[in-house]
């Protein structure tokens, strides 16, 4: 599509508004992927009769993968284009799941879902919501960070229940090759429709009055240029203050009530598939909750909203012991507050990291402060489960 | 109870983003969409 035929299919709608659409699904879609080993393991187990141990190892390389790739997969976008990598890397991840039928021995499992699996969907990352937001939105930044982190939240709402269907009455292989035939059909129509930069189209960003601005490209090593743009970052001190925030964020979520609410449940006399119920319930807040935050991150003073959010999540886990003894009820009250709190801060905190950093350093300094969101989920989930150890609650 | 109380630590911390500079100029002054 040549950049006129372009502008002419987007009539009077900013062309942004169809980059953040494109990517909606795309991030939907590899929230589908990345859900997948969740329905893959008992099949695979039963089938070749790998342990649980082998198979999480693959799982595991994913999840190291995904998180430590995003500041280089950012400088990568910056340096050879966001319409190449997304769709080398999509084009990448099909194939991978495209092959999974002709899976024999686990080290095959290991290099398809832990290796390809784990890179290709990196690159399309959890920064890209913050990374396509701050290069096309002027106004409306924060409503697009809130939808498309949200997207990971209905790409698991949408595809975990119908792979775990077709799982049940068709096999993995057939799933595998449903999944993967989804990633092809939008493969081609990515790289039609993904354009690098509003100057592409000679437009602005939306909403941005001043109109096209030029803008160099980036040269150089992508991993020089991520750990400079870390350098430069860690030298703020507003820096250190967000990236502190979204680490207790990520120790508080995926940390700790990500991992341990099952098993606490169950240590309250609940049943896992209730814990796992009430688990998946704090998905569909959580897309509500993105959503909405979003809309309100373009309206009201950041660091107030996250004040109220980071300060009320801590009065709902001080309430947490106590919703156990309140039978199902205290706890479900619990888990609708914690789904739409669960992705409320990151609109807010992607605004003020890019008011910080500028908006062309916003995709992968958000990367990196990803990786310290993580790196806060991993560290709870580890110590939480040895406090349960020594202290028996 | 210990993750509650590093929360409300997060939250008092995230009010000092910007001291000394106003907040919005942190947040980027917007233009009106369109």
């Amino acid at each position: 599509m040549t950049t006129a035929a372009a502008r002419r299919a987007a009539g009077r709608l900013h062309y942004a508004w169809i980059i953040a659409a494109v990517t909606f699904v795309v991030i939907l879609i590899t929230a589908g992927v990345r859900a997948a080993p969740g329905v893959l393991i008992v099949p695979l187990e039963d089938e070749f009769h790998w342990s649980r141990a082998t198979i999480s190892l693959a799982v595991g390389v994913n999840l190291l993968l995904y998180g430590a790739i995003g500041p280089f997969a950012a400088a990568l976008m910056d340096r050879f284009g966001v319409r190449r990598t997304m769709s080398l890397s999509l084009a990448a991840t099909a194939a991978a799941v495209a092959m999974s039928p002709l899976m024999r021995e686990a080290w095959q499992l290991i290099v398809l879902w832990g290796v390809v699996v784990g890179l290709s969907c990196g690159v399309i990352g959890a920064y890209l919501a913050a990374f396509i937001a701050a290069r096309w939105f002027q106004a409306r930044r924060g409503l697009v960070v809130g939808v498309l982190t949200a997207a990971t939240a209905a790409g698991q709402l949408v595809f975990l229940p119908s792979m775990a269907t077709l799982v049940t009455h068709a096999g993995w292989r057939i799933m595998s090759l449903t999944l993967a035939a989804v990633l092809i059909v939008f493969v081609p129509l990515l790289a039609l429709l993904m354009r690098d930069r509003p100057g592409d189209l000679g437009l602005a960003p939306y909403g941005d009055a001043r109109g096209p601005q030029p803008v160099a490209a980036p040269q150089g090593n992508p991993v020089a240029v991520a750990f400079r743009a870390l350098g430069d970052g860690a030298r703020s001190r507003d820096f250190w203050l967000i990236a502190g925030g979204y680490f207790v964020c990520g120790a508080s979520t995926n940390g700790l009530i990500g991992t341990h609410l099952i098993p606490a449940c169950v240590d309250h006399g609940l049943t896992e598939v209730v814990g796992a119920g009430l688990l998946a319930a704090t998905g569909v807040f959580s897309f509500i909750g993105g959503t909405l935050s979003g809309w309100l991150s373009d309206r009201f003073d950041n660091r107030y909203m996250l004040f109220w959010y980071y300060g009320l999540r801590g009065l709902s886990l001080l309430y947490l012991p106590f919703a156990f003894d309140m039978s199902f009820y205290g706890l479900s009250l619990f888990m609708v507050f914690y789904g739409l709190d669960w992705i409320a801060g990151v609109p807010p905190t992607v605004r003020l990291l890019s008011g910080v950093v500028g908006a062309e350093r916003t995709g992968i300094m958000v990367a990196w402060i990803t990786v310290i969101h993580q790196v806060g989920g991993a560290l709870a989930a580890y110590l939480a489960g040895l406090l349960r150890i020594s202290y028996g609650s | 109870m210990l993750s509650g109380l590093l929360c409300i630590v997060a939250a008092l911390m995230v009010l000092f983003i910007g001291a000394g500079r106003r907040g919005r100029d942190l947040q980027g002054a917007e233009a009106p969409a369109e």
